[in-house]
């Protein structure tokens, strides 16, 4: 509020003296234009002299600020939906895992690992359960060609 | 009955996504409340029922402001009656009764740009908190981009424009207020250029971060629009080369949470847009209300007033005018950019 007070004080003050310079001078004379032409110029310059004192420095560094904290939503943003996407695909393929295990009679239960660097892509699973060797080995084959789980990464408990 | 537990289970994960990505726009401020509808839903009867509301809650302010009005028109008529009176001292008159009318309207007018100036801050604390929601909303949606781009030119030229409303517009405003009453004083030419030329200034700063902010915003929403557009093509290019039934879960999933991040997104936007209309709406009202009186009391002082006090009362109004198209260009720019996230990947 006082930089506002000394501003419009400012403004006052040169108008003030303007208003007393052209009155003492006759405006027709050269000398009087000339008083006028000058009193112009002050009132501008008391005017837009605020203009003066921003800082491009400080635009910058605020622009800096800015960008940084529009990266830092986006990033939350995209982890957000990269989180709940993993959740979602992590108990769908366990979802599809185990109608596959229904279908051949076994009763199981299974841990799908996800891939965080690649799309959310499985790229583990630990089953935990009786499995005889030809439904593990179809069970395997069927996560590895449907799923993508190499068999390297199917763990049988 | 293994057949419906694996049913039930896979019903669940189509549940689930719905609910998963959660994005809500933050609670309006403690002044736009009375007007905030209980529902948001609905756009259309979410802004009827603020509109309606801040119209009824008008009537206080209207009775103030007419008793202002009728001061001026009162002492307008005893400024005319004295001047024909008495014809020597019509300068004398003149002075005193623009000083007169200067006091009258220095502390309504002063009121509003008061009321003017914390609705700008209002409206700008809350579009930061709005702000990083819609954000981030965006960005789960695809729109990485083109977020960024909106939420630095956004929260850019809202600085820049509360910044210059404070520095700039309200000293020039009160310096405008100070030239009306001294021009009309000593009825000093100079003085009415002065005062003519800080009202370009105040106008043209307004009209031109709105401008240069629309420009903005058209450009980086095409070009930042363009690359969200490939990269998500890309994406699914890259889903759809990988295995059948894994392939198909991750595409699934993917649409899901465009399609989930979008509801939630926009429903936090309408609720934005009707937040930030609210902060608005209120005080808008009652300046414009004001500003409405004070150009019907200038019509009616034209009858029987003197140039000079006429064109007074209606550079106040002008000032009105002013604070309503300072607090309508920040109002604007925020609507502008909430359309946008909304608009924004859908």
């Amino acid at each position: 509020m006082d930089s506002i007070k000394n501003y419009i004080l400012r403004i006052v003050i040169a108008a003030i003296i303007c208003g007393v310079v052209r009155s003492l001078m006759k405006e027709k004379t050269a000398s009087g234009k000339m008083v006028n032409l000058l009193s112009g110029l002050l009132m501008a310059i008391t005017i837009i002299a605020p203009l003066a004192n921003i800082s491009f420095q400080n635009i910058t560094a605020f622009y800096t600020d800015i960008s940084v904290d529009a990266d830092r939503y986006v990033e939350d943003g995209k982890n957000s939906a990269a989180q709940t996407a993993a959740g979602i695909i992590k108990t769908q393929v366990e979802a599809y895992i185990l109608d596959k295990a229904n279908n051949l009679g076994l009763q199981i239960a299974v841990e799908v690992e996800l891939d965080d660097n690649n799309n959310s892509v499985p790229c583990g699973a630990v089953v935990t359960g009786a499995v005889s060797p030809y439904a593990k080995s179809v069970m395997g084959t069927y996560m590895e060609e449907q799923l993508g789980i190499p068999k390297e990464n199917q763990k049988w408990n | 009955m293994k057949k419906w537990i694996i049913l039930i289970a896979l019903l669940c994960t189509v549940i689930l996504p719905v609910s998963a990505v959660e994005y809500q726009a933050p609670e309006a401020p403690e002044s736009a409340q009375q007007y905030m509808p209980k529902e948001t839903e609905s756009f259309t009867d979410g802004l009827l029922y603020v509109l309606k509301t801040a119209i009824f809650a008008l009537r206080p302010s209207l009775a103030s402001a007419t008793g202002v009005c009728l001061s001026l028109v009162a002492t307008v008529l005893l400024m005319r009656i004295l001047s024909n009176i008495s014809d020597d001292a019509s300068n004398v008159i003149q002075l005193t009764g623009a000083v007169v009318i200067g006091l009258l309207l220095l502390d309504p007018v002063h009121s509003m740009i008061q009321l003017g100036t914390n609705t700008i801050t209002q409206m700008s604390e809350y579009s930061k908190l709005l702000l990083p929601v819609m954000t981030s909303a965006m960005a789960a949606q695809g729109g990485i981009t083109s977020s960024a781009a909106l939420y630095t030119g956004t929260v850019l030229f809202n600085s820049v424009l509360t910044s210059a409303i404070s520095r700039l517009v309200v000293p020039g405003l009160y310096v405008f207020l100070c030239l009306c009453v001294a021009g009309c004083a000593v009825k000093e030419e100079m003085l009415d250029k002065i005062r003519d030329t800080v009202k370009k200034g105040i106008t043209w700063c307004l009209k031109t971060v709105l401008y240069i902010f629309t420009g903005y915003i058209s450009i980086t929403g095409v070009i930042s629009g363009t690359v969200d557009a490939s990269a998500l093509k890309a994406t699914k290019l890259t889903i759809s080369g990988i295995v059948p039934v894994i392939g198909k879960v991750l595409a699934d999933t993917s649409e899901t949470i465009l399609v989930s991040a979008g509801i939630m997104k926009n429903a936090a936007g309408v609720y934005g847009v009707l937040a930030i209309i609210a902060v608005f709406i209120g005080p808008f009202l009652e300046i414009g209300i004001q500003y409405l009186l004070l150009k019907l009391t200038g019509a009616v002082c034209n009858i029987f007033g003197n140039k000079q006090t006429v064109t007074l009362i209606n550079n106040f109004s002008t000032g009105m005018g002013i604070i309503l198209a300072m607090i309508g260009t920040v109002c604007v720019l925020l609507l502008i950019s909430l359309v946008c996230f909304m608009k924004g990947m859908s």
